[in-house]
């Protein structure tokens, strides 16, 4: 594009210059100060926001309120002496109960490779029992619920990262005050629970969540077991607990169905062999599995699958009373098999081991386990003890079932029924008084849940009318205004409710709470204080009434509609369910629409129209291509089939795109003929490298795993490909997060100037031009901003593709192409300023969260990508790599939404006014995903009492939550502060006149 | 059942800085629009709409449930399809009376080759609104016979009564786009209406297939067909409406 100015006189033009720099620094200074009160404008809003996230998740992720009493036994009354001097309690993490049973023609590598447990249960002195857990199913949880006996809550499960200390009553408490010893090796989960218990000279704890490493663990428990079993070592302790996590690991990383599985079952099954064979006589071998999988391997939900797990209990000279043969049928994979649930082991082993029963313990004996009806009546007879002391020290559970206790009680003095009955009238009283208890936990604080509702409402009414009621205009000049009355009114709220605290003394509201409540109240009121003080609620309305009178078209219309769509998905649970192809469906009609209005548009020139066509037909295709993409969530089955799965073709579609990619966004760049100086760099060269880095590590990731390669004995061993891996992924992410930023952050522009000799035009370009007679032309001016800005995006974009799985890399280099053929349409199409873009954009998000292998549920978090760049858990690191993975799509997206009002505009005379639509954009977006956000926290309580709230709308609302945090402070930390304000003061510094 | 999901473009993404759905506080306004700029609609005037509305569509739809839609799909769409094209020939033949009863057509024109050519025409076209139909998520490998049934169908309620009205001038129709009041045009005029309605209705119609109901009518693509069927009747509905509200109005004033 040319430019011309005209030189002015000679005269004037010292001093014309002095006056146009210090106009130029005014100008500045002036764009800096609009742009920090906007930035603190948008911190407080999201402060509001998260204020109302924190108070709704506090209210629904209820935690029980947990008894600190300890079973105490002064006079013995309540146990029985021990039956077994000794225990070794096995657990093998994720055993699901197919795996140990005898499944006919099965030829899957999961089946019939761990034979020991169910041969020495057809003996009596063996038993196999199938094991429910109660939900969640991730290890933690199964844990506690192992030794306590009690029933988890769900916000446990979020923790299991930190692993909390126990400070509930259990049976290795008991045995510890019993002056017993413990041995443990494997899982550091137990370590962190019950480190107090645990003899330090026998604690090998091993790292848990490296889920890539399949053996360390294993191994590890191997080598300090096998000579603590020895009968010279074997005095040295009572209680041996070993936690393999092999099968688990296995299942995380390749699924069941993998060659892996089948070793690591026959792994098992050696170990098992060694442990009996050298068993003492006095001695209880227990072996369980603490959860199940599911057919992809994960685990975390409460699917039967990921249910079912095992027991088993062994001795050399006891007996077993066993049922009927028939209630141990293992055809159908053992479906119709006797199962007793995971808590009724707390009871039995603290009987067996003669210690008290754990205070908070709702389980029930198993019968088998005892050798006769004389003893489990005892064992039923203490164990109703225990949970009557329990009840009735629990506030609303003391004045319940006192009727059914008493009458059952009185059967057990006076024998007129015979003991089974006996046995199962205790076995009803126990079922009551659990399901009682799950009633009662799985209560929410519903005025918790209504406050945080309600904050985020007035936040989403404040949102509307700040980025799409108020012109932006008046916002631009608003924001000191909003600052001002927002702290005051803060400062006013948080005194009053502290206040209200003092006075009113609420016996169930913690003073934070109060505070919290004040702040958001504050804010809110803050913020509405000046639009109130300029504008009236007549202006507002009729602005509204305006838009749809003059600004609406078929467009705005459009984005309307999605809004309220994707805002009714979450009203229905089938809806929620496939939400993925919802959202490919809405960006198809999209498409559609784009490549309609292209075709029949009477306003764009010839040219124009094709290109647009171009664009919105590559739009469509990308589209269409990423929706078929993706990994089924269990209640897509059998409708379903999953597409995201690591195979040959997906790792090599990844050298190909390392290729491709730079090929087509360098063509988009020449489209703007902004190919110059910093673009061949980034992407001819630096992202062509960098993408290739990444198909090289998923190349090695891919050469490791497959089982065709293992067996062909490389020259490249398996550890110089893991430091290979290591050393890769820590390049590119460093290469990517810090240093391209870093140089990012220097401005580059990928402009050039040319100089045309035989021009006889006076022009000249600032002060670069040399002489008069020759024409500066600067290629590239008409999408200054845009080309620079996308690097940006660039930068990020790497990174995300490095900890995306190979079929989802691709799914993320579609959504750069869509996000370029999108800029190009909404130019042609004049709809920058229409609120479809920034829609549009949201919805992109959630497609490519779907198509990396995501779904709005716990076990599809791909937890072992933490271990791309640590082999251990690192603070930082390991978290970035799962945020990245998790959210990437949506911070891409963030990322590029100023580029709807920054692609192909010339440098502004007016910054402000960019930087408002900018603002206009960013905070559009925040409506949209506050809009989806607050309608599925809404269905999520209002369905609390759902059958499928904890698997569908729970973790909805959690990803909404996330969402809306991580959204607000990705998209004003790193889009706004960094990527936006960098690029307009640059540019306005250098093209500014 | 299929999960992917169909249909086609909803509405028509013009620029055109009006809301279409407010028709009567606008009125006045058209009406001033009309006087001032006397009648030179592209669109063609048909004499006695309430005619062309096509209720025929409904029966074509209830013949296809009596014969087992839900059980045999693409042999009762095959006969369903099979229903369907004579039924368009005679309402193509009511098209073309009413224009010519309008004097928008001559009536030189050789009636039986267009009625014919029409419906062929559309047959074509259909491959097309098939690829539109997989664009907007039909599954690719499975139900392809499906879809494309669902494509043959649908052509032949979109495309093959516009092509009549057009009498097969296609440059004729575009000329639609140039109008400033383009829903306006769309909606007073029953062919046009039902048509744009017919993909509207197609495409609410994947709304119910995600619900976990487990009806045998929720099978891939008997909604959309059912939702294409009676968004055609609707819209022509739609319009015999909008042209009483505009006549009426226009009477008034």
């Amino acid at each position: 594009m040319d430019i011309d100015t005209n030189p002015p006189t000679d005269g004037n033009k010292s001093s014309a210059r002095i006056q146009q720099q210090s106009r130029t620094r005014l100008r500045q200074q002036k764009l800096r100060y609009t742009f920090i009160g906007y930035i603190i404008v948008l911190c407080f809003l999201a402060i509001t926001q998260f204020i109302g996230v924190g108070f709704f998740t506090k209210g629904f992720l209820l935690s029980r309120h947990v008894l600190p009493n300890i079973a105490e036994c002064v006079d013995n009354s309540c146990m029985r002496p021990a039956k077994y001097d000794k225990a070794i309690f096995l657990v093998i993490d994720a055993l699901r109960f197919d795996f140990t049973i005898p499944v006919a023609g099965s030829t899957e590598y999961y089946h019939n490779n761990f034979p020991i447990l169910y041969d020495l249960a057809q003996k009596e002195n063996g038993l196999l029992l199938k094991f429910i857990a109660d939900p969640p199913t991730t290890t933690l949880q199964r844990l506690k619920g192992l030794t306590t006996g009690s029933l988890p809550t769900f916000i446990d499960a979020g923790s299991n990262f930190n692993g909390d200390h126990i400070d509930e009553d259990n049976w290795l408490l008991q045995l510890r005050r019993a002056n017993k010893t413990i041995a443990f090796m494997g899982d550091d989960t137990w370590t962190a629970l019950f480190d107090d218990y645990i003899d330090p000279q026998m604690n090998f704890p091993y790292d848990s969540l490296n889920v890539w490493d399949l053996h360390t663990v294993d191994n590890g428990v191997i080598e300090h077991l096998y000579p603590l079993i020895q009968k010279e070592n074997s005095t040295q302790w009572d209680l041996l607990v070993g936690h393999f996590l092999g099968v688990d690991h296995v299942g995380h990383r390749y699924g069941p169905r993998h060659f892996s599985m089948k070793e690591k079952l026959n792994q098992m099954n050696e170990v098992l062999e060694h442990v009996v064979s050298n068993l003492d006589d006095d001695t209880l071998l227990v072996v369980i599995g603490d959860h199940g999988m599911d057919s992809t391997g994960n685990h975390g939900g409460d699917a039967p699958d990921e249910l079912e797990s095992t027991l088993f209990m062994y001795s050399k000279s006891g007996k077993f009373l066993k049922k009927d043969e028939s209630a141990y049928d293992v055809s159908n994979e053992g479906r119709n098999y006797r199962s007793v649930n995971q808590i009724d082991l707390v009871p039995t082993i603290s009987l067996l081991l003669g210690l008290p029963i754990p205070y908070n313990n709702l389980g029930f004996p198993v019968d088998e386990a005892f050798s006769s009806h004389e003893e489990i009546l005892t064992a039923s007879y203490n164990t109703l003890k225990q949970l009557k002391t329990f009840r009735d020290n629990t506030p609303n559970l003391a004045h319940t079932l006192l009727e059914q206790f008493d009458t059952l009680i009185q059967h057990y003095h006076d024998k007129t029924y015979s003991e089974q009955d006996i046995l199962l009238m205790a076995k009803e009283y126990q079922y009551l008084s659990l399901e009682q208890c799950k009633s009662l936990w799985a209560r929410f604080d519903l005025r918790l849940i209504g406050i945080g509702l309600g904050i985020l409402f007035l936040a989403l009414t404040f949102m509307i009318t700040y980025s799409r009621s108020i012109p932006a205009v008046r916002v631009s000049t608003m924001s000191f205004e909003f600052i001002g009355s927002v702290i005051a009114m803060t400062m006013l709220g948080l005194v009053l409710s502290f206040s209200i605290y003092i006075v009113l003394k609420p016996t169930d509201f913690t003073i934070w709470n109060c505070l919290a409540i004040g702040t958001a109240l504050g804010m809110v009121i803050g913020f509405w204080a000046p639009i109130m003080d300029r504008f009236s609620i007549n202006f507002l309305w009729n602005q509204i009434i305006d838009f749809f009178m003059y600004n609406f078209n078929s467009w705005s219309f459009m984005g309307i509609v999605f809004v309220i769509a994707h805002c009714l998905i979450f009203a229905s649970n089938s809806y929620v369910v496939w939400e993925d192809k919802m959202v490919s469906f809405f960006l198809l009609t999209f498409g559609i629409g784009s490549i309609y209005n292209c075709a029949v548009n009477t306003e764009l020139s010839r040219p124009a129209r094709i290109l647009g066509l171009s664009h919105a037909i590559t739009f469509t295709i990308m589209t269409r291509l990423a929706s078929m993409i993706n990994l089924c969530r269990e209640e897509q089955r059998p409708y379903c089939e999953a597409t995201f799965k690591t195979t040959w073709w997906s790792v090599l579609l990844l050298h190909v795109i390392s290729y491709i990619l730079p090929m087509f966004i360098a063509s988009f760049y020449k489209l703007s003929d902004s190919y110059h100086s910093a673009a061949p760099l980034w992407i001819g060269t630096g992202l062509s490298f960098l993408l290739f880095m990444n198909a090289v590590y998923w190349t090695f990731e891919y050469v490791q795993n497959s089982e065709y390669f293992n067996n062909m004995n490389l020259i490249i061993g398996i550890p110089l490909i893991k430091s290979l891996k290591l050393a890769i992924a820590r390049l590119v992410l460093f290469i990517t997060l810090v240093l391209a930023n870093f140089s990012w952050s220097r401005g580059p522009l990928c402009v050039k100037l040319e100089l045309k000799e035989e021009n006889s035009d006076e022009s000249d370009v600032s002060d670069e031009a040399e002489t008069p007679g020759k024409t500066a032309t600067i290629l590239g001016y008409g999408n200054v901003y845009g080309s620079s800005y996308f690097l940006l995006v660039l930068n990020f974009t790497v990174a995300i593709m490095l900890t995306t799985k190979p079929i989802g890399a691709v799914s993320i280099s579609m959504l750069i192409i869509q996000i370029l053929s999108l800029l190009e349409l909404s130019d042609i199409l004049a709809i920058r300023k229409n609120l479809i873009s920034p829609i549009i954009f949201g919805l992109l998000g959630y497609q490519h969260f779907f198509s990396t292998g995501h779904q709005a549920t716990i076990p599809s978090i791909q937890w072992e990508l933490g271990f791309m760049t640590t082999e251990t858990i690192f603070m930082p690191f390991t978290h970035l790599n799962i945020v990245l993975n998790t959210f990437g799509p949506f911070i891409i997206v963030s990322l590029a939404i100023p580029l709807i009002t920054l692609w192909r505009i010339v440098p502004s005379n007016k910054p402000i006014t960019v930087l408002s639509q900018i603002i206009t954009n960013v905070t559009t977006l925040i409506t949209y995903h506050l809009f989806t956000g607050l309608s599925s926290l809404l269905f999520a309580a209002h369905f609390r009492r759902h059958l499928m709230v904890w698997k569908i709308f729970a973790p909805r609302f959690m990803l909404s939550g996330l969402l809306i945090i991580m959204l607000n402070l990705f998209l004003i930390v790193v889009t706004l502060w960094f990527g936006t304000g960098r690029i307009l003061t640059q540019i306005n510094r250098i093209f500014g006149k | 059942m299929a999960k992917g999901k169909s249909g086609r473009k909803q509405v028509s993404f013009d620029d055109v800085d009006v809301s279409d759905l407010d028709v009567k506080p606008e009125v006045n306004e058209t009406v001033e629009k009309q006087q001032a700029k006397p009648t030179k609609s592209v669109v063609p005037q048909l004499k006695n709409s309430s005619v062309l509305i096509p209720f025929h569509n409904l029966f074509v739809l209830w013949q296809m449930f009596q014969m087992g839609l839900t059980e045999d799909i693409e042999g009762t769409m095959t006969s369903g399809l099979v229903i369907l094209l004579p039924l368009q020939l005679i309402y193509n033949y009511l098209i073309i009376n009413q224009m010519i009863l309008s004097k928008k057509a001559s009536k030189n024109l050789n009636v039986p080759l267009l009625i014919i050519s029409s419906v062929l025409v559309s047959l074509v076209l259909s491959i097309p609104v098939f690829v539109i139909v997989i664009f907007m998520g039909a599954p690719i490998y499975k139900f392809t016979i499906k879809s494309f049934l669902l494509a043959l169908h649908l052509s032949q309620l979109i495309i093959n009564p516009i092509a009549m009205l057009y009498t097969l001038d296609f440059e004729n129709f575009k000329k639609l786009f140039y109008q400033d009041y383009i829903y306006r045009e769309i909606f007073s005029n029953v062919v046009l209406s039902s048509s744009l309605l017919t993909v509207g209705g197609c495409w609410l119609g994947v709304i119910p297939i995600p619900l976990d109901w487990d009806r045998p009518w929720q099978q891939w693509p008997i909604t959309l067909l059912v939702g294409g069927y009676a968004g055609g009747v609707f819209g022509g509905v739609i319009a015999l409406v909008v042209r009483k509200v505009r006549g009426c109005s226009e009477i008034s004033v």
